[in-house]
């Protein structure tokens, strides 16, 4: 009776674990399939970084202090995942991946369509190099931290600063000849 | 946060209005697996693991018993060594053990070969 009794807790606690997941995914999982997406310009790397991402974080024993940590904690798994991926490329160059940006086409629909179709983004993101979409991505639409950004692209927080002035100053150069 | 803010194009909005409004439209774009189904991967992975454990775990029972079965052949070798000499046929025939002590000799000796064996099977199976 005690096992069945001890199972029957474990249930419970495996059900309000998945509850508290499924809260979360739904919390993030746009965001960080958006951010995959602007990093990497390609729609299916995004699908396999999510995925893989939230199966290491499901995976983890990290003890999180607040709901944010737990946030940054999964972005800096798909940051460390897109980096893997890279790597992987460059040393097989047959199988280097480029981005083809095909999310543009959501774009064509609602009141932002006029202003994204004048500023393809998508193309001018696609020219910076991988550092710099990231930095742009985490400091503009995650509006992360300085640390928090040098610890998810692998910098010092020092240089952020100034690799996020670059960075601007790439994109409105590459937003200019789009246009 | 004002220097990111500002633009050095003033006729483009800027640039983190741009880059919100495409993260907008990737999210709207967003083709997301259910959670449920990552759930259930992460219980399988974590099974596949476990059960990754329990090989490695298996290989060290291999180990173990080679490192016992040797240590008994060469200590019982060691301390009777007159009965491993009657054991090879060349010196007394036929070679069968007169005391216990023979009979743990064997009995490490065989412990030890299977241990080998099963070691070299994990090797071989690894790579």
């Amino acid at each position: 009776l005690s096992a069945a009794v001890a199972r029957a807790g474990e249930l419970v606690v495996e059900a309000s674990r998945d509850d508290a997941f499924t809260a979360f995914y739904q919390a993030t999982a746009r965001d960080l399939w958006a951010y995959v997406a602007g990093s990497t310009g390609d729609p299916a790397v995004a699908d396999d970084v999510t995925q893989e991402a939230y199966l290491r974080w499901l995976g983890a024993a990290v003890e999180f202090q607040s709901d944010e940590h737990r946030r940054r904690y999964l972005f800096r798994i798909a940051s460390n995942l897109m980096q893997d991926r890279r790597r992987v490329a460059q040393r097989r160059p047959e199988a280097q991946l480029e981005p083809h940006h095909e999310p543009a086409a959501a774009a064509t629909e609602g009141p932002d369509a006029t202003a994204l179709a004048r500023h393809d983004v998508g193309r001018a993101l696609a020219r910076l190099k991988p550092r710099d979409r990231r930095v742009l991505w985490l400091a503009h639409v995650e509006e992360a931290s300085h640390e928090e950004i040098a610890a998810m692209v692998g910098a010092r927080a020092s240089s952020v600063r100034v690799l996020l002035f670059r960075a601007r100053r790439r994109l409105a150069r590459a937003l200019e000849t789009e246009r | 946060m004002n220097e990111m803010r500002s633009n050095p194009k003033p006729d483009l909005p800027p640039l983190d209005i741009l880059l919100r409004r495409h993260a907008e439209a990737l999210r709207r774009a967003a083709r997301l697996p259910s959670p449920e189904s990552l759930l259930w991967r992460a219980r399988l992975r974590r099974r596949l693991a476990l059960s990754e454990r329990g090989e490695r775990l298996l290989s060290l029972y291999d180990r173990a018993a080679l490192g016992v079965g040797v240590a008994v052949a060469v200590l019982a070798a060691a301390w009777h060594w007159d009965e491993v000499l009657a054991l090879v046929p060349r010196f007394e025939s036929p070679a069968a053990p007169e005391s216990g002590v023979g009979a743990a000799i064997i009995a490490g000796a065989v412990l030890a070969l299977a241990g080998l064996a099963m070691w070299a099977m994990t090797i071989w199976a690894d790579d």
